[in-house]
C-alpha cells in the first residue's frame, strides 16, 4: 500500500493530558497533517508530560531521540506499593510512610547507577509471555532488572504520606519502579523534558523544522540516523510552520 | 470525529475505510482499524446500527452503546463514520450494489477488514470481491480468539479479566446517573444510581470493584435481594468523592469481580459487607492493559 505523506516534515512537542493514550496524540497530529506520523517513545495514559512526534519524513529520524535523558515530577504515596506502581495496579502492600531520614536514605540507595526491576506491567514479555498473563494465572514470575542512570533524585515538597519528586535519569529508567523501591506508587507523574526539549516548548501547533532539532541533539544522538538519511530528509525542510488546528482538517 | 447517518453527507474524498460492526471495538476490531488509520486516505469507519443479527432477528445484547462505539473509534485516529441504518432492506442487498451506494458514493478506495470478513446479502460478499470491484484491500493482523460473542459469553460469566484480555481495556457500562431508592446514602455509602439502555449487556449479577470519574468504585449489579428488589440496578459508590452526578452520563469501568448478591441477616451485617467491598476496590487492579 503506498506510503502516507512525507510532508509536512518536522517535529512537534505536545503536553499530554492525562486520560488519552499516546496514540491518540499521534492520531490527531496525523488528522491535522495527512502525512505518516510517528513518535519518540510513549506516556501511559494515566501519566502527562512531553511527547515528542514527528511528522512526514521526519518519522526517520526517530532513532535520535529515543535514547535521550529525560526529566519528570512525580507524586509518590508511600502508603502501599501496588502491582504497576501507579494508581491502577493491585495493592500489594500497605504501611506507615517512612520518616524523613529513612526516606532520605532510600533516596540516596536510589541516586547514580541503579538496577531495579521493571514494573509487572503491559509490554514486557518473559519467556514469550505477557507479564500480565501470567500475573493473572498466579505465576509468580522476577521480572527482570533493568541498568540505568539517576542524575538526579530531589525532594521538592513532602506532606508526610506523599512525597513530590522531580527526577533527572537516563533513557530507559521506569519512574514507577524508583516509587515502588522507596516502597510507594505515582499517584501522578509529569514528564517536564526530554534530552534539550523542555515541556514549556510544547506547542501542538508548531511544526519544528528537522535541522533547528537536530542542531539542539548531542552529536551522538543525531549520528544514530545515517547522515545520507538525514540529509534526505532536511531536504524535505520548509521554514517553522503553524500548522492547521484540529477540526479544520 | 465527523459522524453521518447517509453517504450524501460525506464529501467524496479517497478514503480508506474499516467496515463492520464494532461492537465493544475488541482488539480484533482494533487491529481493523489501525490498519485504516495506517494505511493512504481519510481513516474512515462505515459501521452499522442497529446490529445486524438484531434486525434479522436474533437478539443481541450489546457490549458498548452506539456513542461509546463512536468515542472509541475517534479515539483510535477515525476522521469520519457513517452509520448505515441496518434494515431488513440492507441485509438484502447484493454486495455490489452496497459497495456502489456505501462505499463508491463517498470515494473509498481502501478497504481495510479481517481476513474472514463478509458482507451483503446471504454475507456473499467478501475481500476477493472487493478487489474486483477494484478496490484496494489490507488485512489486518488475526487476533487470536478476540470476538464479541466470546466476550460477551465472558461477561455473562462474571469474567472480568478474560473479557478485558480480549478488549485490551476493562469492560464498561454506560448510563445515565437517575434518582434511586436512596438507600445507599442513608448506610453510609451513597450510589450513583445508573439508568442502562435496556440494550446493553450487563455482566452476571455481583458485587464489582470498578472505576468511574477518576475513581475507584463498588458497584452492585443486580436486583439488591436483601431489599427483595426485582428490577436490574446497576448502582457504583465512588470512593473518595463527594459531588452530585444527577443526569450526567458515566461511564463504569468494571475490574474485579468480588462477590455474589446476598441477603443478609440484617443491616448491619450488610453494612460490615459494603465496607470490606470498599476495601477490596481499593485494592483492586485495572485489568485489559495492552
Amino acid at each position: 500500500m503506498p506510503p502516507r505523506a512525507r510532508r509536512p516534515a518536522g517535529i512537534v512537542l505536545v503536553d499530554k493530558p492525562s486520560g488519552p493514550s499516546s496514540f491518540a496524540l499521534v492520531a490527531e497530529l496525523r488528522r491535522r497533517t495527512g502525512a505518516r506520523t510517528g513518535h519518540a517513545g510513549t506516556l501511559d495514559p494515566f501519566a502527562t508530560g512531553l511527547l515528542v512526534l514527528l511528522s512526514g519524513g521526519a518519522t526517520k529520524l526517530v532513532p535520535c531521540f529515543l535514547g535521550l535523558d529525560k526529566r519528570y515530577v512525580t507524586d509518590v504515596d508511600l502508603r502501599a506499593t501496588t502491582s504497576t506502581g501507579d494508581p491502577e495496579g493491585r495493592m500489594l502492600s500497605e504501611h506507615e510512610p517512612p520518616g524523613e531520614h529513612e526516606l532520605e536514605r532510600r533516596l540516596a540507595r536510589l541516586r547514580g547507577e541503579v538496577e531495579l526491576p521493571i514494573p509487572a506491567a503491559s509490554a514486557v514479555k518473559i519467556g514469550g509471555e505477557r507479564a500480565y498473563r501470567l500475573a493473572r494465572r498466579g505465576t509468580t514470575v522476577a521480572m527482570p532488572l533493568r541498568r540505568s542512570q539517576v542524575y538526579a533524585l530531589d525532594v521538592i515538597a513532602s506532606s508526610g504520606s506523599s512525597v513530590r519528586l522531580a527526577l533527572h535519569v537516563s533513557s530507559g529508567t521506569y519512574v514507577r519502579a524508583i516509587a515502588a523501591a522507596l516502597g510507594g506508587h505515582c499517584r501522578t507523574l509529569r514528564r517536564t523534558a526530554i534530552g534539550p526539549f523542555p515541556v514549556e516548548e510544547a506547542d501542538p501547533g508548531l511544526l519544528l523544522p528537522p535541522s533547528e532539532a537536530l542542531a539542539r541533539l548531542p552529536a551522538e544522538a543525531a549520528e544514530r540516523v545515517p547522515a545520507g538519511v538525514r540529509a534526505a530528509v532536511l531536504a524535505l525542510e520548509e521554514p517553522r510552520a503553524r500548522l492547521p488546528a484540529a477540526g479544520d482538517a | 470525529m465527523k459522524v453521518a447517518h447517509t453517504p450524501a453527507e460525506l464529501e467524496r474524498v479517497p478514503r480508506a475505510t474499516a467496515i463492520g460492526t464494532f461492537d465493544g471495538v475488541h482488539l480484533g476490531h482494533r487491529a481493523v482499524v489501525r490498519t485504516a488509520v495506517e494505511a493512504r486516505g481519510r481513516p474512515t469507519v462505515v459501521t452499522f446500527h442497529p446490529h445486524p443479527r438484531e434486525v434479522l432477528g436474533n437478539r443481541v445484547a450489546l457490549l458498548a452503546s452506539l456513542e461509546r462505539r463512536l468515542e472509541l473509534l475517534a479515539e483510535l485516529g477515525i476522521e469520519e463514520t457513517l452509520v448505515v441504518e441496518f434494515t431488513p432492506q440492507i441485509a438484502e442487498l447484493a454486495p455490489g450494489e452496497f459497495a456502489r451506494q456505501y462505499l463508491e458514493a463517498i470515494g473509498v478506495e481502501l478497504i481495510a477488514a479481517g481476513e474472514s470478513f463478509r458482507f451483503g446479502r446471504g454475507r456473499s460478499g467478501d475481500l476477493a470481491l472487493l478487489r474486483g470491484l477494484g478496490f484496494e484491500t489490507a488485512v489486518a493482523e488475526h487476533v487470536e480468539g478476540a470476538s464479541s460473542s466470546e466476550i460477551r459469553r465472558r461477561l455473562e460469566a462474571g469474567d472480568i479479566e478474560g473479557a478485558a484480555e480480549l478488549l485490551g481495556r476493562p469492560p464498561e457500562v454506560d448510563g445515565i446517573v437517575v434518582a434511586g431508592d436512596q438507600r445507599g446514602g442513608t448506610l453510609g455509602f451513597p450510589t450513583a444510581n445508573l439508568r442502562v439502555d435496556q440494550a446493553l449487556l450487563v455482566p452476571r449479577f455481583g458485587i464489582y470493584a470498578g472505576a468511574a470519574h477518576g475513581h475507584r468504585a463498588a458497584v452492585s449489579i443486580g436486583v439488591n435481594p436483601h431489599y427483595g428488589g426485582s428490577e436490574r440496578r446497576v448502582e457504583a459508590h465512588l470512593l473518595d468523592f463527594s459531588g452530585d452526578l444527577y443526569g450526567q452520563r458515566i461511564v463504569l469501568e468494571l475490574w474485579q469481580r468480588l462477590r455474589d448478591e446476598a441477603v443478609f441477616t440484617n443491616e448491619q451485617e450488610l453494612v460490615d459487607q459494603i465496607a470490606r467491598d470498599v476495601s477490596a476496590a481499593r485494592a483492586a487492579g485495572r485489568p485489559g492493559r495492552p
